[in-house]
Protein backbone atom coordinates (compact mmCIF):
# COMPACT_ATOMS: atom_id res chain seq x y z
CA UNK A 1 0.00 0.00 0.00
CA UNK A 2 2.93 2.31 0.57
CA UNK A 3 3.85 2.13 -3.05
CA UNK A 4 0.27 2.87 -3.92
CA UNK A 5 0.28 6.16 -2.10
CA UNK A 6 3.63 7.12 -3.48
CA UNK A 7 2.40 6.55 -7.01
CA UNK A 8 -0.90 8.21 -6.26
CA UNK A 9 0.86 11.26 -4.94
CA UNK A 10 3.30 11.53 -7.81
CA UNK A 11 0.57 11.25 -10.37
CA UNK A 12 -1.71 13.60 -8.51
CA UNK A 13 0.99 16.26 -8.34
CA UNK A 14 0.71 16.48 -12.10
CA UNK A 15 -2.75 17.85 -11.70
CA UNK A 16 -2.38 21.58 -11.70
CA UNK A 17 -3.34 24.69 -13.49
CA UNK A 18 -1.39 25.88 -16.48
CA UNK A 19 0.58 29.00 -15.95
CA UNK A 20 -1.88 30.92 -18.05
CA UNK A 21 -4.84 29.69 -16.05
CA UNK A 22 -3.22 30.61 -12.79
CA UNK A 23 -2.30 34.08 -13.97
CA UNK A 24 -5.80 34.71 -15.19
CA UNK A 25 -7.27 33.54 -11.92
CA UNK A 26 -4.90 35.68 -9.92
CA UNK A 27 -5.70 38.67 -12.04
CA UNK A 28 -9.39 38.22 -11.41
CA UNK A 29 -8.83 37.76 -7.72
CA UNK A 30 -6.79 40.95 -7.58
CA UNK A 31 -9.48 42.78 -9.48
CA UNK A 32 -11.97 41.60 -6.93
CA UNK A 33 -9.71 42.73 -4.15
CA UNK A 34 -9.25 46.17 -5.63
CA UNK A 35 -12.75 47.35 -5.23
CA UNK A 36 -15.07 45.47 -7.48
CA UNK A 37 -17.72 44.50 -5.01
CA UNK A 38 -19.23 41.05 -5.29
CA UNK A 39 -22.67 39.85 -6.18
CA UNK A 40 -25.09 38.87 -3.43
CA UNK A 41 -25.93 35.70 -5.34
CA UNK A 42 -23.87 32.57 -5.01
CA UNK A 43 -22.89 32.45 -8.65
CA UNK A 44 -20.50 29.92 -10.12
CA UNK A 45 -18.87 32.25 -12.59
CA UNK A 46 -16.88 35.38 -11.79
CA UNK A 47 -18.35 37.04 -14.81
CA UNK A 48 -21.58 37.48 -12.96
CA UNK A 49 -20.17 39.56 -10.18
CA UNK A 50 -21.11 42.97 -11.39
CA UNK A 51 -24.11 43.84 -9.29
CA UNK A 52 -23.78 46.40 -6.50
CA UNK A 53 -24.08 44.83 -3.08
CA UNK A 54 -24.08 46.32 0.39
CA UNK A 55 -20.55 45.59 1.56
CA UNK A 56 -19.36 48.41 3.76
CA UNK A 57 -15.77 47.64 2.86
CA UNK A 58 -14.45 48.28 -0.60
CA UNK A 59 -15.26 50.91 -3.15
CA UNK A 60 -18.61 50.69 -4.88
CA UNK A 61 -18.42 50.10 -8.56
CA UNK A 62 -20.63 51.31 -11.33
CA UNK A 63 -22.67 48.52 -12.82
CA UNK A 64 -21.97 47.73 -16.41
CA UNK A 65 -25.47 46.79 -17.60
CA UNK A 66 -24.83 45.87 -21.20
CA UNK A 67 -21.95 43.64 -20.24
CA UNK A 68 -24.03 41.94 -17.57
CA UNK A 69 -26.69 40.94 -20.08
CA UNK A 70 -24.17 39.71 -22.55
CA UNK A 71 -22.24 37.78 -19.92
CA UNK A 72 -25.33 36.05 -18.64
CA UNK A 73 -25.97 34.89 -22.17
CA UNK A 74 -22.45 33.68 -22.73
CA UNK A 75 -22.03 31.86 -19.44
CA UNK A 76 -19.00 30.67 -17.57
CA UNK A 77 -17.94 27.62 -19.54
CA UNK A 78 -17.92 29.31 -22.91
CA UNK A 79 -16.07 32.26 -21.46
CA UNK A 80 -13.26 30.03 -20.25
CA UNK A 81 -13.21 28.08 -23.50
CA UNK A 82 -12.98 31.29 -25.51
CA UNK A 83 -9.70 32.20 -23.86
CA UNK A 84 -7.79 29.92 -26.19
CA UNK A 85 -9.49 31.07 -29.38
CA UNK A 86 -7.62 32.37 -32.40
CA UNK A 87 -8.75 34.68 -35.19
CA UNK A 88 -11.11 32.64 -37.33
CA UNK A 89 -12.37 30.51 -34.46
CA UNK A 90 -16.02 30.58 -33.52
CA UNK A 91 -15.35 31.81 -30.01
CA UNK A 92 -12.78 34.45 -30.96
CA UNK A 93 -15.34 37.28 -30.93
CA UNK A 94 -16.32 36.20 -27.43
CA UNK A 95 -12.71 36.43 -26.38
CA UNK A 96 -12.06 39.84 -27.86
CA UNK A 97 -15.39 41.58 -27.54
CA UNK A 98 -16.69 40.13 -24.30
CA UNK A 99 -13.97 38.66 -22.11
CA UNK A 100 -11.36 41.31 -22.75
CA UNK A 101 -13.47 44.42 -22.15
CA UNK A 102 -14.36 42.84 -18.83
CA UNK A 103 -10.69 42.78 -17.92
CA UNK A 104 -10.19 46.43 -18.66
CA UNK A 105 -13.42 47.31 -16.89
CA UNK A 106 -12.13 45.50 -13.84
CA UNK A 107 -8.90 47.46 -13.80
CA UNK A 108 -9.22 50.31 -11.38
CA UNK A 109 -5.97 52.23 -11.26
CA UNK A 110 -4.18 53.70 -14.24
CA UNK A 111 -1.27 51.36 -13.75
CA UNK A 112 -3.44 48.28 -13.83
CA UNK A 113 -5.32 49.63 -16.84
CA UNK A 114 -2.02 50.00 -18.63
CA UNK A 115 -1.13 46.47 -17.57
CA UNK A 116 -4.36 45.10 -18.97
CA UNK A 117 -3.91 46.79 -22.33
CA UNK A 118 -0.29 45.74 -22.49
CA UNK A 119 -1.34 42.18 -21.74
CA UNK A 120 -3.97 42.30 -24.44
CA UNK A 121 -1.45 43.63 -26.95
CA UNK A 122 0.83 40.74 -26.01
CA UNK A 123 -2.07 38.37 -26.55
CA UNK A 124 -2.49 39.62 -30.10
CA UNK A 125 1.16 38.98 -30.69
CA UNK A 126 0.92 35.48 -29.26
CA UNK A 127 -2.09 34.73 -31.40
CA UNK A 128 -0.12 35.88 -34.40
CA UNK A 129 2.75 33.62 -33.38
CA UNK A 130 0.51 30.61 -33.05
CA UNK A 131 -1.01 31.24 -36.44
CA UNK A 132 2.39 31.85 -37.99
CA UNK A 133 3.77 28.65 -36.52
CA UNK A 134 0.95 26.70 -38.13
CA UNK A 135 1.30 28.52 -41.42
CA UNK A 136 -2.20 29.96 -40.97
CA UNK A 137 -1.54 33.68 -40.84
CA UNK A 138 -3.92 34.91 -43.51
CA UNK A 139 -4.28 38.47 -44.72
CA UNK A 140 -7.60 38.79 -42.92
CA UNK A 141 -6.29 37.39 -39.67
CA UNK A 142 -3.29 39.66 -39.72
CA UNK A 143 -5.42 42.69 -40.43
CA UNK A 144 -7.65 41.88 -37.49
CA UNK A 145 -4.71 41.32 -35.20
CA UNK A 146 -2.92 44.43 -36.36
CA UNK A 147 -5.91 46.67 -35.79
CA UNK A 148 -6.51 45.40 -32.31
CA UNK A 149 -2.83 45.49 -31.46
CA UNK A 150 -2.60 49.10 -32.59
CA UNK A 151 -5.56 50.01 -30.43
CA UNK A 152 -4.12 48.32 -27.36
CA UNK A 153 -0.64 49.71 -27.86
CA UNK A 154 -2.00 53.22 -28.30
CA UNK A 155 -3.87 52.86 -25.04
CA UNK A 156 -0.72 51.79 -23.26
CA UNK A 157 1.08 54.79 -24.63
CA UNK A 158 -1.70 57.16 -23.70
CA UNK A 159 -1.95 55.87 -20.15
CA UNK A 160 1.80 55.86 -19.70
CA UNK A 161 1.80 59.53 -20.60
CA UNK A 162 -0.88 60.21 -18.00
CA UNK A 163 0.97 58.23 -15.36
CA UNK A 164 4.20 60.06 -16.22
CA UNK A 165 2.72 63.19 -14.66
CA UNK A 166 2.34 61.81 -11.21
CA UNK A 167 4.68 58.86 -11.02
CA UNK A 168 7.58 58.80 -13.47
CA UNK A 169 8.95 55.59 -12.01
CA UNK A 170 5.73 53.72 -12.64
CA UNK A 171 5.51 55.18 -16.14
CA UNK A 172 9.04 54.06 -16.90
CA UNK A 173 8.12 50.65 -15.61
CA UNK A 174 5.11 50.42 -17.89
CA UNK A 175 6.99 51.65 -20.94
CA UNK A 176 10.03 49.48 -20.38
CA UNK A 177 8.07 46.32 -19.84
CA UNK A 178 5.85 46.95 -22.81
CA UNK A 179 8.69 47.87 -25.12
CA UNK A 180 10.63 44.77 -24.13
CA UNK A 181 7.60 42.55 -24.62
CA UNK A 182 6.93 44.00 -28.04
CA UNK A 183 10.56 43.57 -29.00
CA UNK A 184 10.52 40.01 -27.76
CA UNK A 185 7.43 38.97 -29.60
CA UNK A 186 8.48 40.87 -32.69
CA UNK A 187 11.56 38.68 -32.75
CA UNK A 188 9.53 35.52 -32.42
CA UNK A 189 7.05 36.33 -35.10
CA UNK A 190 9.76 37.46 -37.45
CA UNK A 191 11.56 34.17 -37.03
CA UNK A 192 8.42 32.06 -37.23
CA UNK A 193 7.39 33.82 -40.39
CA UNK A 194 10.72 33.30 -42.04
CA UNK A 195 10.64 29.61 -41.32
CA UNK A 196 7.15 29.15 -42.63
CA UNK A 197 6.50 27.27 -45.83
CA UNK A 198 3.34 29.22 -46.51
CA UNK A 199 4.07 32.35 -48.53
CA UNK A 200 1.12 34.31 -47.22
CA UNK A 201 2.23 33.60 -43.69
CA UNK A 202 5.76 34.65 -44.50
CA UNK A 203 4.65 37.92 -45.94
CA UNK A 204 2.06 38.76 -43.34
CA UNK A 205 4.22 37.91 -40.37
CA UNK A 206 7.05 39.96 -41.77
CA UNK A 207 4.65 42.84 -42.01
CA UNK A 208 3.54 42.32 -38.45
CA UNK A 209 7.07 42.12 -37.16
CA UNK A 210 7.90 45.47 -38.69
CA UNK A 211 4.72 46.94 -37.31
CA UNK A 212 5.52 45.68 -33.83
CA UNK A 213 8.94 47.17 -34.13
CA UNK A 214 7.50 50.56 -34.95
CA UNK A 215 5.16 50.46 -32.02
CA UNK A 216 7.85 49.36 -29.66
CA UNK A 217 9.90 52.31 -30.77
CA UNK A 218 7.00 54.68 -30.31
CA UNK A 219 6.26 53.57 -26.79
CA UNK A 220 9.87 53.55 -25.75
CA UNK A 221 10.70 56.95 -27.20
CA UNK A 222 7.53 58.60 -25.96
CA UNK A 223 8.67 58.18 -22.41
CA UNK A 224 11.81 60.21 -21.75
CA UNK A 225 13.13 57.84 -19.14
CA UNK A 226 13.03 54.88 -21.47
CA UNK A 227 14.42 56.77 -24.40
CA UNK A 228 17.76 55.86 -22.90
CA UNK A 229 17.00 52.31 -23.89
CA UNK A 230 17.61 53.15 -27.49
CA UNK A 231 20.74 51.65 -28.75
CA UNK A 232 22.57 52.38 -31.98
CA UNK A 233 21.22 53.72 -35.22
CA UNK A 234 19.15 52.79 -38.18
CA UNK A 235 19.36 49.04 -38.31
CA UNK A 236 18.80 48.50 -34.60
CA UNK A 237 15.38 47.77 -33.27
CA UNK A 238 13.62 49.48 -30.39
CA UNK A 239 14.79 48.29 -27.03
CA UNK A 240 17.35 46.17 -28.81
CA UNK A 241 15.60 43.07 -30.08
CA UNK A 242 17.40 39.97 -29.01
CA UNK A 243 20.74 41.62 -29.17
CA UNK A 244 22.49 39.49 -26.67
CA UNK A 245 25.34 41.90 -26.69
CA UNK A 246 27.89 42.61 -24.03
CA UNK A 247 26.89 45.54 -21.83
CA UNK A 248 29.87 47.64 -22.78
CA UNK A 249 28.56 48.13 -26.29
CA UNK A 250 25.47 49.93 -25.03
CA UNK A 251 25.68 53.70 -24.99
CA UNK A 252 23.08 55.68 -23.08
CA UNK A 253 21.75 58.52 -25.18
CA UNK A 254 19.77 60.29 -22.55
CA UNK A 255 21.36 60.78 -19.17
CA UNK A 256 19.08 63.54 -17.99
CA UNK A 257 17.34 61.74 -15.11
CA UNK A 258 18.02 62.15 -11.43
CA UNK A 259 20.06 59.29 -9.99
CA UNK A 260 17.50 58.29 -7.40
CA UNK A 261 14.77 57.67 -9.94
CA UNK A 262 17.21 55.79 -12.10
CA UNK A 263 18.11 53.46 -9.28
CA UNK A 264 14.50 52.67 -8.53
CA UNK A 265 13.72 52.10 -12.18
CA UNK A 266 16.76 49.92 -12.59
CA UNK A 267 15.81 47.86 -9.60
CA UNK A 268 12.28 47.40 -10.92
CA UNK A 269 13.57 46.32 -14.28
CA UNK A 270 16.00 43.90 -12.69
CA UNK A 271 13.36 42.41 -10.40
CA UNK A 272 11.06 41.95 -13.34
CA UNK A 273 13.83 40.34 -15.35
CA UNK A 274 14.60 37.86 -12.60
CA UNK A 275 10.90 37.02 -12.30
CA UNK A 276 10.72 36.34 -15.99
CA UNK A 277 13.83 34.20 -15.85
CA UNK A 278 12.28 32.14 -13.07
CA UNK A 279 9.35 31.58 -15.41
CA UNK A 280 11.64 30.57 -18.24
CA UNK A 281 13.32 28.03 -15.96
CA UNK A 282 9.97 26.37 -15.38
CA UNK A 283 9.01 26.61 -19.03
CA UNK A 284 12.29 25.14 -20.13
CA UNK A 285 12.00 22.30 -17.69
CA UNK A 286 8.55 21.50 -18.99
CA UNK A 287 9.74 21.59 -22.57
CA UNK A 288 12.99 19.71 -22.07
CA UNK A 289 11.48 16.49 -23.41
CA UNK A 290 10.32 18.22 -26.55
CA UNK A 291 13.48 20.20 -27.14
CA UNK A 292 16.09 17.55 -26.57
CA UNK A 293 19.26 17.83 -24.58
CA UNK A 294 21.38 20.10 -26.69
CA UNK A 295 18.75 22.73 -27.44
CA UNK A 296 17.77 22.73 -23.78
CA UNK A 297 21.38 23.25 -22.81
CA UNK A 298 21.76 26.15 -25.19
CA UNK A 299 18.65 27.84 -23.90
CA UNK A 300 19.85 27.25 -20.36
CA UNK A 301 23.10 28.94 -21.22
CA UNK A 302 21.24 31.88 -22.63
CA UNK A 303 19.10 32.16 -19.50
CA UNK A 304 22.18 32.08 -17.29
CA UNK A 305 23.80 34.77 -19.35
CA UNK A 306 20.83 37.09 -19.01
CA UNK A 307 20.61 36.34 -15.31
CA UNK A 308 24.25 37.23 -14.82
CA UNK A 309 23.77 40.50 -16.60
CA UNK A 310 20.64 41.33 -14.64
CA UNK A 311 22.31 40.60 -11.36
CA UNK A 312 25.34 42.59 -12.35
CA UNK A 313 23.54 45.84 -13.07
CA UNK A 314 24.28 47.32 -9.69
CA UNK A 315 27.95 46.95 -10.42
CA UNK A 316 27.65 49.41 -13.27
CA UNK A 317 29.31 52.74 -12.70
CA UNK A 318 26.73 55.32 -13.54
CA UNK A 319 23.00 55.11 -13.06
CA UNK A 320 22.05 55.67 -16.68
CA UNK A 321 24.25 52.83 -17.93
CA UNK A 322 22.86 50.57 -15.25
CA UNK A 323 19.38 51.33 -16.46
CA UNK A 324 20.36 50.54 -20.03
CA UNK A 325 21.87 47.26 -19.01
CA UNK A 326 18.81 46.39 -16.97
CA UNK A 327 16.47 47.28 -19.82
CA UNK A 328 18.47 45.16 -22.24
CA UNK A 329 18.39 42.24 -19.84
CA UNK A 330 14.65 42.61 -19.51
CA UNK A 331 14.20 42.56 -23.25
CA UNK A 332 16.38 39.50 -23.60
CA UNK A 333 14.55 37.68 -20.83
CA UNK A 334 11.23 38.57 -22.41
CA UNK A 335 12.45 37.28 -25.73
CA UNK A 336 13.44 33.93 -24.29
CA UNK A 337 10.11 33.65 -22.58
CA UNK A 338 8.25 34.60 -25.72
CA UNK A 339 10.06 31.94 -27.72
CA UNK A 340 9.35 29.30 -25.10
CA UNK A 341 5.71 30.29 -24.93
CA UNK A 342 5.47 30.02 -28.68
CA UNK A 343 6.88 26.52 -28.48
CA UNK A 344 4.46 25.58 -25.73
CA UNK A 345 1.53 26.64 -27.82
CA UNK A 346 2.70 25.35 -31.16
CA UNK A 347 1.23 22.10 -32.37
CA UNK A 348 4.41 21.18 -34.13
CA UNK A 349 7.98 21.25 -33.05
CA UNK A 350 9.17 24.72 -33.96
CA UNK A 351 11.88 25.72 -31.56
CA UNK A 352 15.00 24.18 -33.03
CA UNK A 353 14.52 26.44 -36.03
CA UNK A 354 13.07 29.32 -34.07
CA UNK A 355 15.62 29.38 -31.35
CA UNK A 356 18.47 30.08 -33.66
CA UNK A 357 20.71 31.60 -31.07
CA UNK A 358 23.67 30.99 -33.26
CA UNK A 359 23.35 34.19 -35.20
CA UNK A 360 23.13 36.01 -31.91
CA UNK A 361 20.11 38.06 -32.74
CA UNK A 362 17.50 35.60 -33.99
CA UNK A 363 14.96 38.35 -34.18
CA UNK A 364 17.02 41.26 -35.34
CA UNK A 365 18.38 39.37 -38.26
CA UNK A 366 14.90 38.13 -39.08
CA UNK A 367 13.25 41.53 -38.98
CA UNK A 368 16.00 43.01 -41.10
CA UNK A 369 15.66 40.10 -43.44
CA UNK A 370 11.98 40.75 -43.79
CA UNK A 371 12.64 44.40 -44.51
CA UNK A 372 15.22 43.49 -47.11
CA UNK A 373 12.92 41.03 -48.75
CA UNK A 374 10.40 43.77 -49.11
CA UNK A 375 12.93 45.87 -50.93
CA UNK A 376 14.09 43.04 -53.09
CA UNK A 377 17.48 42.63 -51.49
CA UNK A 378 18.71 39.42 -50.01
CA UNK A 379 21.62 40.34 -47.82
CA UNK A 380 21.07 39.89 -44.14
CA UNK A 381 22.20 42.87 -42.13
CA UNK A 382 24.91 41.52 -39.85
CA UNK A 383 24.26 41.95 -36.17
CA UNK A 384 26.51 41.21 -33.25
CA UNK A 385 26.89 37.56 -32.40
CA UNK A 386 26.28 35.73 -29.19
CA UNK A 387 29.26 35.48 -26.88
CA UNK A 388 29.32 31.69 -27.01
CA UNK A 389 28.69 30.40 -30.51
CA UNK A 390 27.18 26.93 -30.55
CA UNK A 391 26.31 24.75 -33.47
CA UNK A 392 22.78 23.79 -34.35
CA UNK A 393 21.71 20.22 -33.64
CA UNK A 394 21.59 18.10 -36.76
CA UNK A 395 18.21 16.66 -35.93
CA UNK A 396 15.02 18.52 -35.19
CA UNK A 397 14.52 18.51 -31.46
CA UNK A 398 14.61 14.99 -30.09
CA UNK B 1 -1.11 47.30 -0.41
CA UNK B 2 -2.96 46.40 2.72
CA UNK B 3 -2.00 43.54 5.02
CA UNK B 4 -5.07 41.63 4.06
CA UNK B 5 -4.25 41.92 0.40
CA UNK B 6 -0.73 40.66 0.98
CA UNK B 7 -2.12 37.78 2.99
CA UNK B 8 -4.44 36.82 0.19
CA UNK B 9 -1.86 37.16 -2.52
CA UNK B 10 0.36 34.81 -0.57
CA UNK B 11 -2.52 32.48 0.13
CA UNK B 12 -3.22 32.29 -3.58
CA UNK B 13 0.38 31.59 -4.45
CA UNK B 14 0.65 28.96 -1.79
CA UNK B 15 -2.68 27.16 -2.06
CA UNK B 16 -4.19 27.67 -5.50
CA UNK B 17 -2.63 24.58 -7.01
CA UNK B 18 -3.55 22.22 -4.21
CA UNK B 19 -7.08 23.51 -4.08
CA UNK B 20 -7.38 23.00 -7.81
CA UNK B 21 -5.94 19.53 -7.36
CA UNK B 22 -8.58 18.71 -4.77
CA UNK B 23 -11.38 20.04 -6.92
CA UNK B 24 -10.13 18.02 -9.89
CA UNK B 25 -10.18 14.85 -7.85
CA UNK B 26 -13.72 15.48 -6.75
CA UNK B 27 -15.20 16.72 -10.01
CA UNK B 28 -14.88 15.27 -13.46
CA UNK B 29 -14.99 18.58 -15.30
CA UNK B 30 -11.71 20.45 -15.35
CA UNK B 31 -13.29 23.76 -16.24
CA UNK B 32 -15.64 23.50 -13.30
CA UNK B 33 -12.71 22.67 -11.07
CA UNK B 34 -11.03 25.88 -12.24
CA UNK B 35 -14.13 27.93 -11.65
CA UNK B 36 -14.73 26.52 -8.21
CA UNK B 37 -11.14 27.17 -7.23
CA UNK B 38 -11.54 30.75 -8.28
CA UNK B 39 -14.88 31.06 -6.54
CA UNK B 40 -13.29 29.68 -3.41
CA UNK B 41 -10.76 32.49 -3.27
CA UNK B 42 -13.35 35.09 -4.11
CA UNK B 43 -15.60 33.94 -1.30
CA UNK B 44 -12.74 33.78 1.14
CA UNK B 45 -11.82 37.32 0.23
CA UNK B 46 -15.36 38.57 0.64
CA UNK B 47 -15.52 36.94 4.03
CA UNK B 48 -12.29 38.55 5.15
CA UNK B 49 -13.15 41.90 3.64
CA UNK B 50 -16.27 41.98 5.78
CA UNK B 51 -13.98 42.10 8.78
CA UNK B 52 -14.20 38.43 9.77
CA UNK B 53 -11.09 36.82 11.08
CA UNK B 54 -9.56 33.79 9.39
CA UNK B 55 -7.36 31.87 11.76
CA UNK B 56 -6.25 28.90 9.72
CA UNK B 57 -6.12 29.97 6.08
CA UNK B 58 -5.48 26.59 4.57
CA UNK B 59 -8.24 24.81 6.45
CA UNK B 60 -10.59 27.70 5.78
CA UNK B 61 -9.94 27.58 2.08
CA UNK B 62 -10.45 23.83 1.98
CA UNK B 63 -13.66 24.21 3.91
CA UNK B 64 -14.92 26.85 1.52
CA UNK B 65 -13.97 24.72 -1.44
CA UNK B 66 -15.62 21.60 -0.16
CA UNK B 67 -18.84 23.52 0.47
CA UNK B 68 -18.77 24.72 -3.10
CA UNK B 69 -18.23 21.14 -4.21
CA UNK B 70 -21.21 20.00 -2.16
CA UNK B 71 -23.32 22.66 -3.83
CA UNK B 72 -22.06 21.43 -7.15
CA UNK B 73 -23.13 17.88 -6.35
CA UNK B 74 -26.57 19.04 -5.32
CA UNK B 75 -27.01 20.71 -8.65
CA UNK B 76 -25.73 17.67 -10.51
CA UNK B 77 -28.16 15.33 -8.74
CA UNK B 78 -30.78 16.16 -11.28
CA UNK B 79 -28.67 14.54 -14.00
CA UNK B 80 -28.75 10.84 -14.51
CA UNK B 81 -25.83 8.79 -13.36
CA UNK B 82 -25.06 7.90 -16.94
CA UNK B 83 -24.63 11.44 -18.07
CA UNK B 84 -22.35 12.09 -15.14
CA UNK B 85 -20.21 9.15 -16.10
CA UNK B 86 -20.07 10.37 -19.67
CA UNK B 87 -18.65 13.65 -18.45
CA UNK B 88 -15.79 11.82 -16.86
CA UNK B 89 -12.75 12.41 -19.03
CA UNK B 90 -11.02 9.39 -17.60
CA UNK B 91 -9.14 11.38 -15.06
CA UNK B 92 -6.78 12.96 -17.54
CA UNK B 93 -6.87 16.37 -16.02
CA UNK B 94 -3.13 16.78 -15.90
CA UNK B 95 -1.76 20.00 -17.22
CA UNK B 96 1.33 20.29 -19.33
CA UNK B 97 3.83 19.89 -16.52
CA UNK B 98 5.00 16.33 -15.97
CA UNK B 99 7.03 15.99 -12.83
CA UNK B 100 9.30 13.06 -13.54
CA UNK B 101 11.79 13.71 -16.24
CA UNK B 102 13.16 10.25 -16.61
CA UNK B 103 12.02 8.08 -19.45
CA UNK B 104 12.89 4.83 -17.83
CA UNK B 105 10.61 1.86 -17.69
CA UNK B 106 10.30 2.38 -13.97
CA UNK B 107 9.00 5.88 -14.45
CA UNK B 108 6.55 4.66 -17.07
CA UNK B 109 5.31 1.97 -14.75
CA UNK B 110 4.91 4.45 -11.93
CA UNK B 111 2.85 6.65 -14.17
CA UNK B 112 0.70 3.73 -15.22
CA UNK B 113 0.04 2.64 -11.66
CA UNK B 114 -0.24 6.23 -10.62
CA UNK B 115 -3.08 6.93 -12.99
CA UNK B 116 -4.79 3.75 -11.91
CA UNK B 117 -4.33 4.85 -8.33
CA UNK B 118 -5.96 8.16 -9.18
CA UNK B 119 -8.86 6.37 -10.84
CA UNK B 120 -9.46 4.12 -7.89
CA UNK B 121 -9.56 7.06 -5.50
CA UNK B 122 -12.01 8.72 -7.84
CA UNK B 123 -14.23 5.65 -7.66
CA UNK B 124 -14.57 5.86 -3.89
CA UNK B 125 -17.83 7.02 -2.37
CA UNK B 126 -17.56 10.73 -1.92
CA UNK B 127 -17.37 10.88 1.87
CA UNK B 128 -14.28 8.69 1.78
CA UNK B 129 -12.89 10.26 -1.36
CA UNK B 130 -13.00 13.65 0.29
CA UNK B 131 -10.87 12.74 3.26
CA UNK B 132 -8.54 10.39 1.40
CA UNK B 133 -7.80 13.14 -1.10
CA UNK B 134 -7.27 15.72 1.60
CA UNK B 135 -4.94 13.41 3.47
CA UNK B 136 -2.94 11.64 0.80
CA UNK B 137 -3.03 14.06 -2.11
CA UNK B 138 -3.25 17.42 -0.42
CA UNK B 139 -1.37 16.34 2.71
CA UNK B 140 -3.57 18.12 5.18
CA UNK B 141 -3.10 17.28 8.82
CA UNK B 142 -5.82 15.49 10.72
CA UNK B 143 -6.60 18.71 12.46
CA UNK B 144 -6.86 20.64 9.21
CA UNK B 145 -9.18 18.05 7.72
CA UNK B 146 -11.33 18.17 10.82
CA UNK B 147 -11.49 21.97 10.47
CA UNK B 148 -12.37 21.71 6.82
CA UNK B 149 -15.19 19.22 7.06
CA UNK B 150 -16.42 20.38 10.42
CA UNK B 151 -16.13 17.06 12.17
CA UNK B 152 -14.05 15.89 15.08
CA UNK B 153 -10.62 14.46 14.52
CA UNK B 154 -11.99 11.13 15.68
CA UNK B 155 -14.56 11.10 12.93
CA UNK B 156 -11.89 11.98 10.40
CA UNK B 157 -9.72 9.16 11.65
CA UNK B 158 -12.52 6.63 11.39
CA UNK B 159 -13.51 7.85 7.98
CA UNK B 160 -9.95 7.59 6.72
CA UNK B 161 -9.67 4.10 8.05
CA UNK B 162 -12.90 3.01 6.41
CA UNK B 163 -11.89 4.78 3.23
CA UNK B 164 -8.64 2.87 3.11
CA UNK B 165 -10.52 -0.38 3.60
CA UNK B 166 -12.84 0.48 0.76
CA UNK B 167 -9.86 1.39 -1.39
CA UNK B 168 -8.29 -1.94 -0.63
CA UNK B 169 -11.49 -3.67 -1.68
CA UNK B 170 -11.60 -1.71 -4.91
CA UNK B 171 -8.03 -2.58 -5.75
CA UNK B 172 -8.53 -6.26 -4.99
CA UNK B 173 -11.61 -6.55 -7.20
CA UNK B 174 -9.73 -4.79 -9.97
CA UNK B 175 -6.90 -7.24 -9.78
CA UNK B 176 -9.30 -10.10 -10.00
CA UNK B 177 -10.61 -8.83 -13.34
Amino acid sequence: MNNFFKQLNTEAQNIRMTHAERSLMKERLLAEMHGLTPSPFATPSPYFSFVMPAWPVGRPRVMVPALVLVLIVVGGGAAYAAEGALPGDLLYPVKVNINEPVRSALAFSDESKADVHAALAVRRMQEAETLAADGQLTVAAKAELATNFDAQASEVQRIAAVVEEKDPVAAADISARFASNVAAHGAVIARLGLNSKDTTTRRESGDLAVRFEKHGQKVASANPSTAAMHVEGASAIAGGIAKFAAPSTLAPTNAARVEDTDDVITKNLTDKTLDILAETDVQLHALSNVLGASTTARVQLRISDVRDRAEGTHAEGDAATARCVAAQALTDASTIRAFLQAQQRAKTDILPQVFDLNDGAGGAASVSQHKDEKHGQHDIVPVSVAPTPVTLPATNGL
Amino acid sequence: MTDLETTFREAFDRHSDELFRHASMRLSDRDRALELTQECFMKAWQYAAKGEDIREMRAFLFRTLRNLIIDEYRKAKSYSLDSMLENDDGGQVESMLPRDDTNTLEAAMDRFYGSRALDSVRKLPDTYREVITMRYVNHLTLQEIAEAIKESENVVSVRLHRGLKKLHELLETEQEL
